[in-house]
């Protein structure tokens, strides 16, 4: 047939000719056998994912977030399905991965905070050191957490303020969990008299803690002398409470304090300090109540000047 | 004290006065305990007041749903099952009931509460504080201020083990009583040297006994026997 190759046609039979026999352009039978499979794989895992996401996110992200995200990551598969179905529609990608290339740099320093905020969504709503309700420092802002999305983090400061704080900041703030932890500690310093009795005191004050049901009893409280300090013997009184519970009982329980130990004659004393002299006259001075009496001195006549007996100037005689 | 009750009706035991009376078309409720008061105005024409007492998890303020009781160390050889009982604190709520609808208007208790943290302090757990004497046959507290707990300690190892504490989990907790005993049955079974779980029976200490309204409904699944149960893991002394 004049030298040229000849062209496998219908009368081969085989399936390979028959799969690759072109039927469209150049789009055959094995490339639209492709595009079928990459179509159902790809439908199938984002339905798949879809339902994944709900059913591990549910709790954890609002409702609307989780659309959003449900919705992004379906079209993030699409799109890679899309690009998966192309070659074998024969399309010459080179274009369109410069123009993409291009335009995905442009997009990138454009919407980089937002990416980084929905990154730190994610990774907040994973890594979870916060959750709805709970009490917290980031910062240096004391709030309670209101409402965690993906793009930021509602807070109610502790002055009623709403505060909204994008997911990058708080990602990269230090974040204080007060309540995380089922319980947690505070301490007091009690001074008492230096004439009191200590023993007694921790006693007062252990009988006190007891009769508190937010203190707990294991860990259980410490009270000891720590101190003995300038104007007062100081006893550090530590006790573990539940987290959501401490303040409450870290407010009222001082005061509580203060008034049994009054009662049982124990006082909570005033600065003070205790001067000693070193008086040469060794005057007892705790009989000393006023200042003291002027002492009257009798007036003493002042000598005559010719009744003394002077020294005799030289070349003077007395008449004796 | 223990019962159900009319809408007109007084009862008054040592410091604690609890009152149902009219007061036009409305029902008035006054409770006086040790100088705590509660008042009420309840719109009912007819009704059942049932006093009983129920899981004491509540009082000052529902905290946890944990009951943990402590007692004198006791040795369980291996493979033995014992016997024992322990006192818990009585909480009292005072339900009206219409039909088959209540509603529960007040919890008083004459015990004062403790709490406690079973576990390490970044993951252990909160729990309503007791200790209490063990006892080898059962004892018998005043109903109004603590109740018995029948527990069957069945150590499954193959070693001796000491066990000083109870953990119970609100959920299934049943609560029997009559005029004289308020009662719960349990069981504890320890796997490892540190761990147990607990559970309660849906059983009274003896024949007669009332079941009181729960106010923690169980999770179980109706029909399904099997019974919920709590894992120590933090320990058993």
């Amino acid at each position: 047939m004049n030298g040229e190759e000849e062209l496998p046609g219908p009368a081969d039979g085989s399936v390979l000719d028959l799969l690759t026999r072109p039927l469209i352009g150049e789009i055959t039978t094995l490339d639209i056998l492709w595009i079928a499979i990459i179509l159902i794989a790809g439908i199938t895992i984002a339905q798949f994912v879809k339902i994944w996401l709900k059913r591990s996110l549910g709790d954890k992200v609002p409702a609307s977030d989780l659309d959003l995200m449900t919705t992004i990551v379906t079209y993030l598969i699409y799109l890679v399905v899309i690009l998966s179905i192309l070659p074998h529609l024969h399309f010459d990608l080179t274009g369109l991965w410069v123009a993409g290339g291009i335009g995905a740099v442009a997009i990138a320093f454009a919407t980089q905070n937002i990416v980084a905020n929905f990154v730190s969504g994610i990774f907040l709503m994973f890594e979870r050191p916060i959750k709805i309700g709970d009490t917290v420092i980031i910062g240096s802002t004391w709030a309670t957490v209101q409402k965690i999305q993906l793009m930021s983090t509602i807070v109610r400061a502790f002055d009623g303020t709403y505060i909204r704080m994008p997911n990058a900041k708080l990602f990269t703030s230090d974040i204080t969990n007060l309540v995380i932890h089922p319980a947690r500690r505070f301490e007091y310093t009690i001074g008492i008299r230096y004439q009191d009795d200590a023993d007694k005191a921790i006693r007062v004050i252990k009988d006190m803690i007891e009769k508190e049901p937010y203190a707990l009893k294991s860990p259980g409280p410490a009270v000891y002398v720590d101190k003995l300090d300038d104007s007062s013997v100081n006893i550090v009184v530590r006790i573990w409470s539940p987290s959501l519970y401490w303040w409450g009982l870290r407010t009222e329980l001082l005061w509580k304090l203060k008034v049994e130990l009054e009662k049982n004659d124990i006082i909570v004393p005033f600065p003070q300090r205790e001067l000693w002299f070193n008086n040469i006259l060794k005057t007892d001075m705790k009989t000393i109540k006023g200042p003291p009496p002027l002492k009257e001195v009798p007036l003493q006549e002042a000598e005559k000047p010719d009744a003394g007996i002077g020294k005799s100037k030289p070349g003077e005689t007395y008449d004796w | 004290m223990y019962g159900r009750y009319g809408y007109e009706f007084c009862i008054e035991k040592d410091d604690l006065s609890l009152c149902f009376s009219r007061d036009d078309d409305f029902l008035r409720y006054s409770r006086d305990l040790g100088g705590s008061k509660v008042e009420r105005v309840i719109a009912s024409e007819s009704g059942t007041v049932i006093i009983n007492p129920v899981e004491p998890l509540n009082l000052p303020d529902e905290v946890t749903r944990y009951l943990e009781i402590r007692f004198e160390p006791i040795e369980i050889e291996p493979g033995a099952t014992r016997r024992v009982y322990l006192t818990f604190p009585i909480e009292i709520a005072v339900f009206v009931m219409k039909d088959d609808a209540y509603r529960c208007i007040d919890i008083l208790s004459r015990v004062t509460p403790k709490y406690s943290l079973y576990g390490p302090t970044d993951s252990g757990v909160i729990t309503r504080y007791h200790y209490s004497e063990l006892f080898l046959r059962s004892p018998n507290p005043d109903p109004s201020l603590y109740g018995v707990v029948e527990l069957d300690l069945m150590n499954t190892m193959k070693g001796w083990v000491e066990v000083s504490r109870v953990v119970f989990e609100n959920y299934g907790m049943k609560i029997y009583y009559d005029t004289d005993l308020v009662s719960m049955s349990a069981g504890m079974k320890i796997i490892k040297q540190n761990v147990a779980y607990t559970a309660f029976e849906n059983k009274p200490l003896r024949d007669g006994m009332q079941k009181s309204i729960e106010l923690y409904y169980t999770r179980t699944v109706a029909g399904v026997e099997k019974p919920n149960y709590y894992e120590m893991l933090e320990g058993l002394v």
